[in-house]
């Protein structure tokens, strides 16, 4: 726990700082350096583009001299004299003298820069020149400036190392003209390059910026590095970037670019001067950018110092915020095993230290409040010790006061005995009371009793007082459900007579239907009768008709037998035959119907039974249904007179129920009363035992009063007996205090012992 | 003509038909009492009165033997002259005069329960055959 927390807000407050730190510089300082770097870029670029330009201008500024001086040269009279001379091919002696001079003149005036100045004639053979003819006899044919300044141009020549002096210089060449406009020669300014080198040579940018110039075909024609000089063709470089600016200066632009040479990072600016040259001016990045670099350095310094600074600030505060409270902590748990003594020492100005200070209150109230219990636990202590002592000494007191008493005792019995025998009395008085004290006592428990009971039959009235309403309630029910019944019971009286008389008009109904039956019993059978009848008469019909058939059979026979003279006989027999059978048909088709006939009365007959056993069964169930409903009526009636008691009885009851809440109520009060008479006896309890005291004195006094009879000596006894008792009390009194002192020690000593677990000094 | 006239009756299910001529009448049994007659053959049912005249009356049936019937209102006797004697047979029904054309005559097959000596033909009606008895032969000899 504990290094947790210091972890955490260590850790926290570190990463707080840090973040705080890192971010405004960290972004700051990007920024500077960016702007620095572009700031300084253009301000480099701005150097050396003045560099050049100065360079440029110097130079041409130089060559313009140059190209003046060499105008001037060729428009002097003399020197016009002499190329008329040249032209002529009849130069005077004197005419050389004068060109010479003024050659020498010139060079004189700018012996500084330049080396020579020479005139060539047409074959580019020198025949003048200011160094007293160390250079005529050359043949320049072949030079370039040459050939281009005898077709008439001015021209600044390449950088060529001169013969006379073998140091590299540059022609400044223009035609020689005579008069009529023939270019006859060429004046040649010889000047020294470094004179133009010089401005080249003087440039210096920043701390290793330097200017270079370069030639037509890429060679170094000035260097800082002198052995460069006419040594190295830049042309020839492996460096591509370096190339393409040396191309472009070669063509003659005007431009800047990067390139690292012989290892450096540089920015370069060219620009192009006279016709062959090119002038580079460059500086390494590092240079300018030494500002930008500075600056980024310092801001990686102050960032790094920022965050060493913020962990060392985070540590400390943290420190600071949780040594405190772990010192509070280390207390508190003293403090929790009792030691009270402990003080925190904490005396930060924040709430670290307000939580301290709000500790040591805390503990200092503790321990005061523990110290004034340890006192009072003390005092008690010692107060029950006092009592303890004071008891005993009352106890020995008393004891002695008792020895004492008994020696006068002893020798007032011997004065009266009969003193001792009303004393005796007494003390069955004494006894008495005693049993009183008893009865005192079980009448105390009597009194409980009553008052428990007192309070159990007030819980019981509250009962009977809930039940007595549920059945006022229920009472007044039945009584609205049997004024309910009574008046469906009359309804139900009606319908059952109603009903009644449907029986009895179905039973005379069905009485009538029982005769008409039997009538029709006997119609029927009247009419099975003269079927019958008709039967026999068939039957009769039938016979003949037999008697008939047979006749014809033997009238057939006879007339078969009379042969031809009984043919008509015999057609006779045959339609007596045919009369026959239809005759039997007929009356077989009769008796079939008759047969019919019978059947149906059979069935007609037996219907007509069936039926009038149904009716009888009906008329049975019909009586039956009668007979029942009398019974319902008679219910009816005996239900209806029910109600009505019980309507009466219910009105009883409800009068009942109130005079039983009437009386209820009373024996609430009457409870009420009780318990307060209860009440009022337990207090007298106190006082009943007082007077049962009281009664015990009173015995004395009748004791006493016996003893007044005889004399003082029982007077005497009386008072002795009474201190007895006083002596008896105090005794009594002692011990009682004996045991509360007692007791009030041990309690005391609970107390120490608990105050004890707390160390408070 | 009359010789093919003959009196149709019926035993049992068949027809049978005696010749008109050989046939005096016929009665019924509801006026006539057979007597029986004591030790006589069991065909013969027994002796009636005919108006005076003995005649003795043969049970078909017993002499046929084709089982016993009961008499009933249906029976009929019918008295043939046999010998210029008058004997009666016992009948279950008489049922009317037939009269056989030729073409409706013919013999009578060889297989037939009865003894076909007393067959004399079979006579085609439509309602059915008619077995036609020589009545001498069925009954001749055996009377006394």
């Amino acid at each position: 726990m504990r290094s947790k927390k210091r972890l955490n807000l260590m850790t926290k407050l570190m990463a707080c700082f840090l973040i705080l730190i890192i971010l405004p510089v960290s972004v700051v300082g990007v920024y500077s350096y960016e702007n620095a770097k572009n700031a300084l870029k253009t301000e480099a670029e701005k150097t050396l583009n003045m560099q050049l330009n100065g360079i440029v201008n110097n130079i041409e500024l130089q060559m313009e001299k140059v190209e003046e001086l060499g105008s001037v040269l060729s428009k002097l009279p003399d020197v016009i004299k002499y190329s008329n001379e040249i032209e002529s091919g009849n130069v005077t002696q004197e005419t050389l003298r004068l060109t010479e001079e003024i050659l020498k003149r010139f060079q004189k005036s700018i012996s500084k820069i330049g080396e020579d100045i020479f005139i060539a004639n047409k074959e580019g053979v020198v025949i003048l020149d200011a160094s007293n003819g160390l250079g005529t006899g050359v043949d320049l044919y072949k030079r370039q400036y040459f050939k281009e300044s005898i077709s008439g141009k001015n021209h600044w020549s390449e950088v060529i190392f001169s013969k006379q002096s073998n140091k590299p210089v540059t022609v400044y060449s223009l035609p020689l003209k005579a008069s009529n406009g023939d270019i006859v020669g060429v004046i040649g300014i010889v000047i020294k390059f470094e004179n133009i080198a010089k401005f080249v040579k003087n440039v210096k940018v920043g701390d290793t910026g330097y200017a270079y110039m370069i030639n037509k075909e890429g060679v170094t024609i000035q260097h800082p590095n002198n052995e460069k000089i006419l040594e190295e063709n830049l042309l020839q470089t492996d460096n591509k970037d370096l190339k393409e600016q040396v191309k472009n200066m070669i063509k003659g632009e005007k431009g800047h670019g990067f390139y690292t040479y012989e290892g450096i990072y540089k920015l370069n600016m060219y620009g192009p001067v006279g016709n062959y040259w090119a002038v580079a001016v460059n500086i390494p990045v590092k240079d300018y950018m030494k500002a930008a670099v500075d600056i980024r350095n310092k801001t990686l310094i102050i960032s790094i110092a920022g965050i060493l600074l913020g962990i060392l600030a985070a540590y400390f505060i943290s420190k600071q915020i949780t040594m405190p409270i772990k010192d509070l902590m280390k207390l508190m748990g003293k403090a929790e095993k009792g030691d009270l003594t402990v003080e925190a020492n904490i005396k930060n100005k924040d709430e670290i230290g307000d939580l301290a200070n709000s500790f040591n209150n805390m503990i200092k109230g503790q321990k005061n409040a523990i110290t004034k219990v340890f006192e009072t636990a003390r005092q008690l202590d010692n107060s029950s010790q006092q009592t303890s002592s004071v008891s005993e000494e009352m106890a020995s007191s008393a004891q002695n006061q008792s020895e004492l008493l008994q020696e006068l005792t002893n020798t007032m019995n011997e004065m009266s005995r009969s003193i001792g025998e009303v004393a005796q009395s007494a003390t069955e008085m004494a006894h008495n009371s005693g049993d009183i004290n008893n009865s005192i006592k079980d009448l105390e428990k009597a009194i409980n009793e009553v008052s428990k009971s007192t309070e159990d039959t007030t819980g019981n009235i509250v009962d009977i007082t809930g039940a007595i309403k549920q059945m006022n309630t229920s009472i007044e029910t039945v009584a609205h459900s049997s004024n309910n019944a009574s008046v469906e019971a009359v309804k139900t009286v009606e319908i059952a007579e109603k009903g009644k008389k449907a029986v009895t008009n179905t039973i005379n109904e069905m009485d009538k239907i029982n005769e008409g039956m039997k009538n029709l019993t006997e119609v029927i059978k009247g009419l099975g009768g003269a079927a019958v009848q008709i039967g026999d008469i068939v039957e009769v019909i039938d016979d003949i008709a037999e008697q008939t058939n047979l006749l014809s059979l033997n009238a057939s026979i006879e007339a078969a037998r009379a042969g031809e003279h009984g043919k008509g006989f015999a057609v006779v027999a045959g339609a007596i035959g045919a009369l026959a059978e239809k005759s039997s048909e007929a009356t077989k088709d009769i008796a079939f119907l008759i047969r019919k006939i019978q059947q149906q009365v059979d069935n007609a007959v037996n219907t007509t039974n069936e039926g009038a056993k149904q009716v009888d069964n009906g008329v049975n169930l019909v009586k039956n249904t009668g007979k029942a409903l009398d019974e319902i009526f008679q219910a009816i009636n005996i239900t209806t007179n029910l109600i009505q008691e019980i309507a009466s009885s219910t009105e009883e009851q409800t009068t009942a129920s109130k005079l039983i809440m009437e009386a209820i109520e009373k024996i609430n009060d009457l409870s009420i009363q009780v318990s307060a008479a209860i009440q009022q006896q337990i207090a007298s309890i106190g006082t009943v035992a007082l007077n049962v005291e009281r009664l015990n004195d009173l015995s004395q006094e009748v004791a006493s009063a016996a003893e007044q009879q005889a004399a003082a000596s029982q007077e005497l006894l009386a008072t002795t007996e009474s201190i007895n008792e006083m002596t008896k009390e105090v005794s009594a009194g002692s011990e009682e205090t004996a045991a509360t002192a007692e007791d009030l020690a041990s309690q005391s000593n609970n107390l120490i012992e608990v105050v004890g677990k707390f160390k408070i000094e | 003509m009359t010789k093919n006239q003959y009196v149709v009756f019926s035993l049992g299910e068949e027809e049978y038909g005696i010749n008109i001529l050989a046939v005096s009448e016929i009665n019924r049994l509801k006026e006539i009492e057979i007597t029986k007659v004591p030790k006589a053959p069991e065909y013969i049912e027994g002796i009636i009165n005919l108006r005076g005249d003995v005649v003795p009356v043969v049970n078909l049936r017993k002499k046929f033997n084709i089982g016993m019937k009961d008499l009933d209102k249906e029976t009929r006797i019918i008295v043939v002259k046999i010998n210029f004697q008058n004997v009666g047979i016992l009948v279950d029904k008489v049922g009317h005069v037939a009269v056989f054309e030729e073409h409706e005559l013919s013999a009578p097959p060889e297989e037939i329960v009865i003894d076909s000596n007393y067959i004399a033909g079979v006579g085609k009606k439509d309602e059915g055959m008619v077995f036609l008895l020589d009545i001498d032969k069925v009954l001749g000899g055996k009377i006394s």
